[in-house]
């Protein structure tokens, strides 16, 4: 399977990574776990990569979630990313920083299973794909996307005193 | 047909229904004016937060916090001295120095026209490198030599702080590269290892002594004094160095060395684990231009270790594991 690999990750690493990016917020981070998926990919190849990918690379991002050090450094990032203002005009930052926030506390406010087939969704997983990741019935996906749309509009829009949601 | 549900809407528009279904529904959707809204509603959301999500995706470049390169340069100093220490006892050991830096042409060494540094490149990949002394001359000689950190690109005064800090580092080269100097006076076979340049594409390469395996993987200029180089990541590191002693395992965040000693006492292993925090240290001076790099995944690592300089160029992953996978079968 070694030969697989290179193709799995010239194929599947971006859009791990920027799954895992907007999950977290850290890019950093992202591409730690799109590695580690990766080298578990290695040992044990997957017949069906994407949604297996996919699958362990959320699992690792819950592990680690659990783990009180790493809240620490995203501490750190965070406070990295306060020095971002300087090189981009202010307003823009504002508003890069504002949507992103906004758009990041929405996805909070979902549960981990409508977050997960969300952007899995967004990766051009179809429904079969999503429900293999997630391990949830095919059919049960389109009613988890509808609900999860909904209720993550819904949380954006409150902040925004109903302007249009496209705007960021 | 009663009112369509949303879930079916929904799977409308990402067109995850079969056939039949699809047909169904959309016969149902242009006779009933509600459904036909609420489809539109259901377009609109899955639009709206597709473009939502895609709004995360635009990042500024990462700075990093002057605080944090100081932290750096004041923590760097007690691992210098536990390495001299531990070194000066050790005498078989050699200790190199990783530089990282941002590459540029005009900082590229001689010869590394092969893998000319990209403009925007900045350090990247995780890897593991395991050099194991083959040189009698590295081995022999008690090559003590100064630790650095990878403090190559971090501001002008952050650097000069380090090289302060640092007794046995007795310059500061004019492109802030912090390189390695022996502590001893060093030989002329010392001299020669010091000149010479080994360019290794990124690669898993084993089993390299004295010859680079085909030019197109590695080119050298002089026999390479390591056995084993291997880029791999981190958490594999341990079915890599089974059988290897663990000599110091660094407090530095995020993993970013590690060093190990065989049975036999000469080999040497750097864990090197980029984060964006850690790219963005390198990177502090150069922000505009860092986003793209990251976005083009370009990176060079440079390091010297017996000597000998080492360039990693380009995107080390997909290429390694995969030869890592070979490697450990």
């Amino acid at each position: 399977m070694a030969s697989d690999l290179g193709g799995l990750f010239r194929e599947y690493h971006e859009s791990l990574v920027r799954m895992l990016t907007r999950r977290t917020g850290d890019r950093g981070r992202a591409e730690e776990l799109a590695q580690e998926t990766f080298a578990r990919a290695v040992v044990a190849p997957p017949t069906n990569p994407r949604p297996w990918l996919f699958a362990v690379a959320l699992n690792l991002l819950r592990e680690e979630g659990r783990n009180a050090a790493t809240r620490e450094r995203r501490l750190v990032l965070v406070k990295d990313e306060d020095h971002v203002a300087a090189y981009e005009q202010p307003d823009t930052a504002y508003e890069r920083k504002e949507t992103q926030l906004r758009v990041r506390a929405a996805l909070a406010q979902l549960s981990e299973r409508d977050r997960d087939v969300l952007l899995l969704q967004a990766e051009g997983f179809d429904y079969d794909e999503i429900a293999e990741a997630t391990g949830l019935s095919r059919g049960a996906i389109g009613t988890t996307l509808a609900r999860a749309r909904k209720r993550m509009l819904e949380v954006y829009t409150q902040g925004e005193g109903g302007e249009s949601v496209a705007r960021g | 047909m009663l009112h369509v549900d949303d879930g079916t809407l929904h799977a409308l528009v990402d067109d995850a229904l079969d056939a039949t279904e699809r047909c169904a529904v959309e016969a149902h959707l242009a006779s009933c004016s509600e459904c036909a809204r609420r489809f539109a509603e259901a377009t609109a959301m899955a639009r709206d937060v597709t473009a939502l999500l895609g709004a995360l995706d635009v990042t500024a470049p990462v700075v990093a916090a002057p605080a944090v390169a100081s932290q750096r340069a004041v923590a760097i100093r007690p691992r210098l001295v536990a390495l001299r220490r531990f070194a000066l006892a050790a005498s078989l050991l050699v200790v190199a120095s990783v530089s990282y830096e941002i590459g540029r042409r005009e900082d590229a060494p001689a010869g590394s026209t092969r893998f000319p540094a990209a403009q925007t490149s900045v350090t990247g990949s995780p890897l593991v490198v395991v050099s194991e002394a083959t040189t009698p001359t590295s081995v022999a000689a008690p090559s003590v030599t100064a630790i650095t950190d990878r403090t190559v690109s971090l501001p002008k005064k952050t650097a000069s702080q380090v090289s302060q800090t640092s007794d046995a580092l007795p310059r500061v080269s004019a492109e802030e590269q912090v390189r390695a100097q022996p502590v001893a006076a060093p030989s002329d076979a010392q001299s020669r290892l010091a000149q010479r340049q080994v360019q290794l594409n990124a690669a898993v390469v084993t089993g390299m002594a004295a010859e680079p395996p085909g030019g197109a993987v590695a080119t050298a200029s002089a026999p390479v004094a390591a056995k084993h180089v291997a880029a791999v990541p981190t958490r594999e590191a341990g079915r890599v160095l089974e059988g290897y002693t663990i000599i110091e395992d660094e407090s530095v965040p995020m993993r970013t060395r590690r060093r190990y000693v065989s049975p036999s006492g000469t080999s040497l292993l750097l864990t090197i684990v980029s984060t964006a925090v850690e790219r963005s240290r390198v990177a502090a001076d150069r922000a505009s231009q860092y986003h793209v790099a990251t976005e083009k995944d370009r990176s060079t690592v440079r390091w010297s270790a017996f000597g000998a300089e080492y360039t990693l160029e380009g995107v080390v992953t997909p290429d390694s594991l995969m030869k890592l996978a070979a490697a450990l079968r």
